[in-house]
């Protein structure tokens, strides 16, 4: 009786450590995250403009603005790019950047030290690779066209940024190029955690490398794998200064994204309850995927 | 246990870093401008986005004011020019403004009508000194009131590499005609005979408008005849690569470079680039008229006006801007800084007497209109950049772009009725 008593009281104890331990943490979040957050929602109903902060009130007006955002091209191009630049950036730098472990993972000498050059890539500030790249893929002397054109692959320089067909590639190519070493060094983290062992019995018992790969590999770094496409996700999904500096949205609007479009509404022309609209539905496509990853995670956790 | 301690310390510490990390940032930004520092003096506060080479002239001139004035002090703080807009938005959400800005004079309108700045119609009218060009100070007037003065101006002339010419044996064009046959004769070898910016931005539009103002069009009138004529008459300077397509993606800046490294005979520019071609550029022998025209001589306007902000000290800020835009000090300290003064009193015969180039944009000057004045300036300039690109990448024949930016001006003018 008393034992149990006792356990009780420093299981409360811990609890009020427990949350005490996570306040700080919630406190932040509500203040630094929460807030814009809900401030953003509440300000996509108000008809907020340059003329309405102006004039100190803004108009409650409902779903206009989400209407108003629809019912524009713009917006459509806008989603339709942002889920092209994050759909074929995650693939590529997925691919790629798994590729690249797997080849590290083999312990040669140079391992270490190509690997760390590899993540310069991954250090550089991203407008400095925006205007890295916007001179490597220049039609006039950007040494990807003369590569390009000197292996035949192409006879006329291909205009990357400069045309509405191509400015979406030539965005995913400079992308892609950031983000492999950073799917590289995550997944590599994950596969120097698998026992030798375990492959050692493995081919003890007969699998070929392919079957290592499929049965072994790839299950025992699943976690790895979600963590780096989800947060590849998000990473890619908001990109922008990457297109603001390479692009600005451009060609007309071939190349506009749902963070350009919604910095322009909100600071070039001031419509801030439609910047806002954009910058919600950018909030929910990317909630929508942190819910899904929650939900696999929590199912193989209970598995 | 001991691990999750840790943790909490750890946490709080770094919390309370971020705090006093923030806590210091609101110190520096003086919203009130009735502070006064320790000789008695009011203290304002400018935004200011000078750059190198413009720092080194203004701190002087600065400096020379702060000590001749009795009773005003101006502290300046820095803000890029490209985050210009965004700081004063931000500051009037958040009540945080100095007490006066530097404003590009197409966005003075925007935020004056938006209740930014203060109308200082009445404090420009007291002011002895106020003679400013008519068509200058225009840009930061609208609907009677007065939102800012401008201090410096610049225009766009036709840059062109004497060198390139000579071996042509050609004459500078002065006629829309004349243009295309020297970009033509000097289109070879990787060279392109023209280039100007057409970049996704507010240099885009700027670029844009001499063509536009030669031809008789206006932004008010895009679908017209006039305005059809000069879009195609810019966009087929990339059509039949006259001038490199990548214009679509290079700032001013980038086709100053481009025609310093001799990649381009020509180019639209402004002012402010000769002091980096004199500079960068040594060997280039250059020369600059006027921008071509078809019917009429026309140079758009740019440069910054000063605005006093809504709870701006604007006596004290009147003092400083009558010392800053008066006549002893513009016409010299703008000359210094490669811009020049709006002010009609100057004599461009003696202060540019010793620099032809200069003095071909400071006559120009009678001839530069400034963009708007409209206090939507900014989305009918989205909708001119737009129907540039559109023409400059084929996306749409000259005539329907022009077209469809009419139709976005018109409902953007509807909206403003309402």
């Amino acid at each position: 009786m008393k034992r149990s008593a006792l356990s009780v009281k420093a299981k409360d104890k811990s609890l009020i450590y427990g949350y005490g331990y996570v306040l700080p943490a919630l406190i932040f979040m509500l203040a630094l995250i929460g807030y814009p957050i809900i401030y953003n929602i509440y300000i996509s109903f108000l008809d907020m403009t340059a003329q309405s902060i102006g004039q100190g009130h803004s108009d409650y007006i409902g779903l206009q603005n989400y209407i108003t955002i629809f019912q524009d091209s713009t917006m459509w191009k806008a989603l339709y790019n942002t889920f092209f630049f994050t759909i074929l950036c995650i693939l590529f730098q997925f691919m790629i950047g798994f590729g690249l472990a797997l080849f590290f993972s083999k312990k040669f000498r140079a391992a270490r030290y190509i690997k760390g050059l590899l993540v310069i890539g991954y250090m550089m500030p991203m407008t400095v690779n925006a205007l890295l790249w916007k001179f490597m893929l220049s039609p006039s002397g950007g040494i990807i066209n003369s590569i390009m054109v000197s292996l035949h692959l192409t006879d006329q320089p291909v205009e990357w940024l400069m045309s509405s067909e191509t400015v979406m590639w030539g965005l995913v190519i400079a992308n892609t190029w950031v983000g492999i070493p950073f799917n590289m060094l995550l997944l590599s983290t994950g596969l120097d955690n698998i026992p030798a062992d375990i492959y050692e019995s493995a081919s003890i018992d007969g699998a070929k490398s392919v079957q290592r790969f499929i049965y072994i590999t790839v299950p025992m770094i699943k976690q790895s794998i979600f963590s780096v496409l989800l947060l590849g996700f998000v990473y890619t999904f908001k990109v922008f200064d990457l297109v603001y500096v390479a692009t600005g949205g451009g060609p007309v609007d071939a190349s506009e994204v749902l963070s350009t479009y919604s910095y322009n509404l909100s600071f070039k022309t001031y419509y801030f309850g439609q910047g806002a609209a954009v910058a919600n539905v950018l909030f929910v496509c990317l909630f929508v995927v942190a819910l899904i990853y929650l939900a696999a995670i929590g199912k193989d956790e209970v598995n | 246990m001991k691990k999750n301690l840790l943790t909490a310390i750890l946490t709080g510490t770094m919390l309370a870093g971020m705090l006093a990390g923030c806590g210091g940032g609101s110190d520096d930004t003086k919203s009130d401008g009735d502070s006064s520092n320790a000789d008695g003096k009011t203290v304002v506060t400018l935004w200011h986005s000078n750059v190198s080479p413009e720092v080194e002239p203004f701190e002087e001139m600065l400096a020379e004011f702060n000590e001749q004035s009795k009773d005003v002090y101006v502290e300046t703080e820095w803000v890029a020019r490209e985050e210009q807009t965004k700081q004063l938005t931000i500051g009037n959400m958040a009540g945080e403004l100095p007490d006066m800005v530097y404003v590009d004079n197409p966005e003075v309108i925007s935020y004056g009508e938006m209740g930014v700045f203060q109308d200082i119609k009445e404090l420009y009218d007291a002011w002895d000194e106020n003679q400013l060009l008519e068509s200058i100070i225009n840009s930061s007037c609208y609907d009677g009131k007065m939102y800012g003065i401008p201090y410096s101006c610049n225009n766009l002339e036709l840059f062109y590499n004497v060198d390139m010419f000579e071996e042509a044996e050609l004459e500078p064009p002065a006629t829309w005609d004349e243009l295309v046959s020297c970009a033509e004769a000097l289109t070879k070898d990787g060279v392109y005979g023209m280039a100007f910016s057409a970049i996704k931005n507010a240099e885009c539009t700027f670029q844009f408008m001499p063509f536009l103002w030669s031809a008789e069009g206006d932004w008010t009138s895009m679908d017209s005849e006039e305005s059809i004529k000069a879009m195609t008459y810019y966009s087929d300077f990339v059509q039949k690569k006259l001038a490199n397509k990548e214009v679509l993606n290079w700032s001013q800046a980038d086709v100053c470079k481009q025609f310093g490294s001799g990649n381009c005979a020509m180019m639209i520019n402004g002012s402010w680039n000769v002091g980096t071609l004199r500079n960068d550029y040594s060997d280039l022998n250059f020369g600059v008229v006027d921008i071509p025209i078809d019917k009429v001589n026309a140079s758009c306007l740019g440069g910054e006006s000063i605005c006093i902000t809504k709870d701006g000290n604007a006596e004290a800020c009147m003092e400083f801007i009558e010392y800053f835009v008066g006549k002893d000090i513009s016409g010299d300290y703008t000359k210094s800084i490669s811009k020049f003064s709006p002010r009609s009193d100057v004599d461009n015969d003696e202060l540019y007497g010793d620099d032809p180039v200069m003095k071909t944009f400071a006559d120009a000057l009678s001839f530069t209109y400034p963009r708007g004045p409209y206090p939507k300036w900014t989305e009918v300039d989205n909708a001119i950049i737009e129907a540039c690109q559109a023409s400059l990448t084929s996306e749409k024949t000259p005539e329907q772009a022009c077209k469809d930016a009419a139709a976005t001006i018109s409902e953007i003018q509807a909206s403003l009725d309402e």
